[in-house]
């Protein structure tokens, strides 16, 4: 349609993205089982809004684990009613570094940082690994659950969530930031080749 | 062959998607069981029917159709569209500008949103959304299909 | 429950009376015709419009079953195919790419509006309803519709897409597959479920008698 003009905005785009990450990033991951413990509510969500992201209508009381306080601002819009702790964990990397956080025995999340825009928001890229029994295999094979790319600011968290998880469904938080060392030894960083994913044993 | 996989053959055959294979049936077509399944599927099939005509959209009806659609794409009439282009050029101009602008005076930060950029999923069947929040975060949400047709969709052999 | 007395078997009904007497467009033809809509030439794509609309427009009733939804519903998805034409790689046809497009925006509605299966309306089953239609049971047609559309209510998105597109619409099972963006085998699957579910629900209602008792 306009070449010209997408050119403008891709060459301002790609002006941002040239901007380096100085120091290694710190991706910050938080999973949570979600689960329903009555029918969907039936109010109409707002136009334009979706079925589990705005609620209307009489609210039903929520329940967090309690090592969930944290993050709980950013579960409480989703249209569940039980939010348990799966796992949590971090991780440093360079930018160009894939590191690699398991979540339990059938996904696992890997992160890779960009770079970091003018607007102090870091692009990742990333995916959601899962492992899944077929039949007619013997084991399970590994397939990509979600891939996606992303400029995440600071304070402001992204939530990735669908993913079966026994009668609920799995929601990961994630947040990056650029590391500040704390006292003491770094915690791990990311290997400086690339690592095959490692999954547990078959069931 | 159990009940279930012999049930599905008879549905390949009835709906004439056999092939060359619905000579391979006729053995199992004289049962009584699967006759009287045949019968059921004959059954249905003009149950269904019974249910309201193939509802359409006529040829008056179309012009309003099509301009509905026209509406909703807000496109402007072909003879229009250098004004448009021009009109798009502004645009992408001035968020530059405004960008330019916002950096080189420091803002941005507390008032910056998360944005989903892409994204992707190799389920099949499943489907995967992006959405903005207002307080800045953002979330990506994935579908998936259930979880009988992640087994079947994936059979690498017969599945008789 | 008529079985044949020859012996002979013979294959179902004839498919859908939709499946039968459409017009179909010549393939070289509809490839020109998506060809110069995608470069932008608006009567290209107003003819596709003209030539699809029904299709379109009857899955999208076959869900929201009101005339005015299904309306903005296909105008939804002539406007989604119009702004991803470039995408459409013409692997496949047209039409199935259409229909794809409206299963998807269909079961997005639905879900927004929290209907994504209605819940069974238990008065169906009330011995009330199946004693109108007596030993022989001759319903009215009107009445044998609405039960057979409550059944099919009951079915979730894509066991009732598989029936509806095999038994209104009437594709075969690599047209479904295309539509609903699986294989063969899921195809049938699906079909198959929807099938004996609709058969469980319609034995219950006292419409038809089932062979095999579950």
């Amino acid at each position: 349609m306009n070449l010209a003009a997408l050119a403008i905005v891709a060459a301002s785009l790609a002006a941002e993205g040239d901007c380096p990450i100085e120091k290694p990033v710190q991706v910050t991951m938080v999973a949570v089982q979600a689960t329903r413990s009555g029918p969907p509510r039936t109010a109409q969500p707002e136009h334009g809004l979706v079925f589990g992201i705005r609620e209307s209508g009489p609210k039903r009381r929520k329940e967090f684990s309690k090592d969930l306080e944290e993050i709980r601002p950013a579960l409480e819009a989703l249209d569940f009613d039980v939010f348990t702790k799966v796992n949590a964990g971090k991780a440093v990397a360079d930018a160009g570094r894939e590191v690699q956080l398991p979540i339990n025995r059938d996904y696992t999340l890997f992160v890779t940082p960009l770079c970091k825009d003018r607007e102090g928001r870091i692009r990742i890229k990333g995916r959601v690994e899962e492992k899944v029994l077929l039949r007619g295999n013997k084991k399970p094979v590994s397939r990509q659950a979600l891939s996606f790319t992303s400029a995440i600011a600071p304070n402001k968290p992204l939530r990735l969530g669908g993913f079966r998880l026994g009668q609920g469904e799995l929601i990961v938080v994630l947040s990056v930031d650029e590391y500040t060392p704390a006292p003491g030894p770094p915690p791990p960083t990311a290997p400086q080749a690339p690592q095959p994913s490692r999954h547990p044993a078959a069931r | 062959m159990n009940n279930e996989q012999l049930e599905r053959r008879l549905e390949c055959w009835f709906d004439g998607e056999l092939g060359s294979d619905a000579e391979a049936v006729q053995a199992a077509l004289s049962q009584s069981e699967c006759q009287a399944y045949l019968a059921w599927l004959r059954e249905l099939r003009e149950h269904t029917r019974a249910v309201a005509a193939r509802p359409a959209i006529n040829d008056a009806q179309f012009p309003a159709f099509m301009a509905g659609i026209r509406n909703k794409l807000e496109a402007p009439p072909r003879r229009h569209a250098q004004l448009w282009a021009l009109a798009s050029l502004t645009a992408a101009a001035l968020i530059v500008a405004v960008s330019l602008f916002l950096m080189f005076n420091g803002a941005g930060g507390n008032g910056t949103a998360t944005v989903v950029e892409a994204v992707e999923t190799q389920i099949d069947g499943a489907t995967v959304n992006a959405y903005s929040s207002d307080d800045g975060s953002a979330t990506v949400w994935v579908t998936e299909p259930d979880e009988e047709d992640a087994w079947v969709s994936d059979t690498q052999g017969e599945i008789w | 429950m008529n079985v044949p007395r020859d012996g002979a078997l013979h294959p179902g009904p004839d498919l859908a009376p939709a499946a039968a007497g459409r017009d179909v467009p010549d393939a070289g033809d509809e490839q020109a015709l998506v060809e110069r809509a995608r470069t932008g030439h608006d009567d290209a794509f107003e003819e596709l419009v003209r030539r699809y609309r029904n299709d379109v427009f009857s899955l999208a009733y076959r869900y929201v079953h009101n005339r005015e939804e299904a309306w903005d519903l296909s105008q939804d998805v002539f406007v989604k195919a119009h702004r991803s034409l470039r995408r459409f790689r013409g692997d496949a046809k047209f039409k199935t790419w259409l229909l794809r497009i409206t299963a998807n925006h269909s079961k997005d509605f639905l879900k927004k509006r929290r209907l994504d299966t209605v819940p069974y309306n238990d008065a169906l089953e009330a011995p009330g309803a199946a004693s109108v239609a007596g030993p022989d049971r001759a319903y009215e047609a009107q009445e044998l519709g609405q039960l057979i559309q409550a059944a099919l209510d009951t079915l979730s998105h894509k066991h009732r897409t598989a029936f509806v597109l095999r038994e209104f619409e009437g594709l075969s099972y690599e047209e479904m597959a295309g539509v609903m963006g699986c294989s063969v085998g899921t195809v049938m699957s699906r079909l198959h479920h929807a099938r004996r579910k609709l058969r469980n629900r319609l034995t219950r209602m006292g419409v038809a008698q089932g062979a095999h008792d579950e």
